[in-house]
């Protein structure tokens, strides 16, 4: 998995392309971490994102959570196969997502 | 590692066999240069004192010779008692300078021939003198020389040689013999042997080689018990500690600084191979601490582990066996530990509930999670409400100070065993599977509420459905449409249901057990990750009972949680029509 950051003015773009599991997920969680600081809208693009799991999830949970204080965040370029995975955990509830 | 029988003589022998015969070739060439130098010196300086030495000679022979008489005897021929005169001091000056010959001639302008005015020789020569008058031609090699000397210059810088099988090696210096008017008239020449002078060459040589030999000898005995001393022994102790400190496990000697007291870079590699083995002590007492902790862990995992399965009801003849229903559940962790779960259990007599969870973690962390929220969703499943009402609050005591952010995905169900009702309620889980009797297996696309643990005051919704005599409900985790293999390929749902839908009417066991294989076979080289856990139960329609018993449960069930979940307004299309 590869992690594409593009930072303008307080918007930030993460890109995620490749398969976000068990063994990349705390490095997508490191990475947003140390970004999110005076970030006030954070834009997951997954365009590039075959496959997400639980642990995957989490982190997209725990990304939402610590920006539902600072601003908002959205999940972009949702794939059908992300979106199946969003509707049975029931994250498409929770999540902001853009077509 | 090898402990064979050191090869210590060998290793010895080498080393001092390389310095020798490296001292050996040195000395040859030093010894060969510094002979070559006093070669050249020596004969410098006998061939010097040699060609003083003739000179004398001819000066002699010049001054004996009267150079006005030289016509006379040419002409006449005539040996007066002046002739015999010098002839005799002549030969006293041949024996006594040690001369082979000495002769006066004259020589023709071109210096080609020349003829004999007097010729004397040693005894010691053999040879025979020419008479007076006697001419022959001059050596060629000789005739520059002669030519110049038959000119009257000074030739005395001139030394010839030559060589026959009689005299052996010989050399002749030569000077003109000049009159009383300052011409000259003839030419004196000195021969003197060179054997001597060979001789005393030879002699020099031997005694530089024989010194030489000596020398080198003793400067080789001195290297090499320095280099035993010095060098030998000190590593031959090193290596003999470096073998007893890896026979006897790390244990330390005595510092081998201790015993190689050189200053030298002996023992620097002492002090450094002692702190060598300190630091490899260290690392195994180290390695032992490390193993031993890691030992314990993975023990304590194995508890663990087994914690965690006696916490999942087991399919025994004993239980459930009601003769209601069949069931059989499984769960392979993909690692010693798992964040799948599934359970299930009698809320009643007349009412099952059946969990299947997926805890987003695995290992020590995962199993933690899923112990809670077990213990969590059976215990208030027991408190009665709806599916959804039990998920609710669940949810918001699993999400309370949920630092570590965990979630569980959660399918509940709850059967009414006298009807075949399934009230259920979908917390972010998989589709669960209807199988009906004598048709497919299918997914049933149910409505999925938030997983639990995520969020706080999550709203989950109960659905019902129903299951006829003979209908099966299977619930998995995404262990199992998401197993991969070696491409990364997905297993996925539609695999998943071809595989039931390959043996519809198989018992929940056989079920589970094909699927298990099939999946196996699927996933091949490539390595389980995820748990796959998996349930499976086949409604076998509601007990023939007497009238008694069932009014006797009648009383009870008007209390019955599962029967509150009916005024939910949900589908119930089918209601049991065996009850």
């Amino acid at each position: 998995m590869t992690i594409n950051k593009t930072l303008n003015g307080t918007e930030l773009i993460v890109a995620i392309v490749g398969r976000l599991d068990t063994t990349t997920a705390p490095q997508l969680d490191e990475e947003i971490n140390q970004s999110i600081m005076g970030v006030e809208k954070l834009v997951i693009d997954v365009a590039e994102m075959e496959y997400i799991s639980s642990a995957g999830l989490r982190v997209l949970l725990s990304a939402h959570k610590k920006m539902t204080k600072q601003g908002s965040m959205v999940i972009r370029n949702v794939s059908e196969i992300v979106m199946d995975i969003f509707d049975v955990t029931g994250f498409s509830d929770i999540l902001t997502i853009e077509a | 590692m090898s402990y064979g029988q050191p090869k210590k003589r060998k290793f010895t022998k080498n080393l001092l066999v390389t310095i020798l015969v490296s001292l050996l070739v040195t000395t040859v060439i030093l010894e060969a240069g510094a002979a070559l130098i006093g070669y050249r010196e020596f004969t410098t300086s006998i061939s010097e004192q040699y060609r003083d030495n003739v000179r004398t000679v001819t000066d002699t022979v010049t001054s004996l010779v009267d150079g006005d008489t030289i016509g006379f005897y040419l002409q006449t021929g005539i040996k007066d008692q002046r002739y015999e005169t010098v002839e005799r001091q002549l030969k006293k000056l041949t024996e006594s300078t040690d001369c082979l010959v000495i002769y006066v001639c004259t020589v023709d302008p071109e210096g080609l021939n020349r003829t004999y005015i007097y010729d004397v020789v040693s005894e010691a020569s053999g040879f025979t003198p020419y008479e007076i008058g006697y001419s022959e031609p001059v050596e060629e090699s000789y005739v520059p020389a002669f030519k110049a000397a038959a000119a009257g210059e000074d030739v005395s810088d001139e030394i010839m040689h030559n060589n026959n099988q009689m005299a052996g090696d010989f050399a002749t210096a030569i000077a003109p013999l000049k009159n009383s008017y300052g011409n000259t008239v003839a030419v004196v020449a000195a021969v003197k042997s060179l054997q001597n002078l060979r001789a005393a060459t030879s002699n020099y040589m031997q005694q530089i080689f024989v010194f030489a030999l000596m020398v080198a000898t003793n400067i080789g005995f001195c290297w090499i018990a320095f280099m035993h001393q010095e060098i030998v022994k000190p590593i031959r102790t090193i290596v003999d500690e470096t073998k007893r400190f890896t026979r006897e496990w790390g244990e330390l000697g005595a510092p081998l600084a201790m015993v190689i007291h050189s200053n030298d870079e002996m023992n620097t590699l002492a002090a450094a191979v002692d702190s060598m083995e300190r630091q490899i002590r260290d690392d195994i007492t180290q390695i032992v601490k490390v193993s031993k902790e890691k030992n314990r862990v993975k023990t304590e995992l194995g508890v663990a582990a087994k914690i965690q399965r006696d916490a999942l009801p087991k399919v025994t003849p004993e239980f459930p066996n009601d003769p209601r229903f069949d069931i059989y559940a499984s769960m392979d962790p993909a690692k010693g530990v798992g964040g799948d779960f599934y359970d299930f259990f009698y809320v009643d007599d007349d009412h099952f509930a059946m969990v299947m969870a997926d805890v987003s973690g695995k290992g020590i962390p995962g199993a933690l999670f899923m112990m809670v929220s077990k213990m969590l969703l059976k215990n208030r499943c027991m408190y009665g409400g709806t599916p959804g009402e039990i998920l609710a609050d669940v949810n918001d005591q699993l999400s309370e100070n949920n630092e570590a952010e965990m979630f569980v995905t959660t399918w509940l169900g709850i059967l009414e065993l006298s009807t075949g009702k399934v009230a259920a309620a979908n917390a972010g889980h998989e589709y669960p599977v209807i199988g009906k009797a004598g048709g497919n297996y299918e997914l049933l696309k149910d409505k999925h509420g938030f997983v639990l643990g995520g969020m706080e005051g999550m709203v989950y919704k109960s659905y019902e459905f129903s299951l006829e005599k003979g209908d099966t409900l299977f619930l998995y985790t995404d262990g199992v449409p998401e197993a991969n293999d070696i491409n990364e390929e997905l297993y996925g749902t539609d695999r998943m249901l071809e595989a039931l839908n390959r043996n519809p009417d198989k018992a929940p066991e056989e079920l589970l057990k094909n699927l298990r294989e099939e999946v196996r076979v699927f996933v091949g080289e490539a390595e389980q990750f995820d748990d796959l856990t998996m349930l499976a139960l086949r409604y076998d329609g509601p007990e023939e009972r007497n009238a008694a018993e069932v009014e006797a449960e009648a009383g009870t069930e008007a209390e019955a949680p599962a029967a509150e979940s009916e005024a939910e307004g949900v589908t119930g299309s089918e209601t049991g029509t065996e009850a």
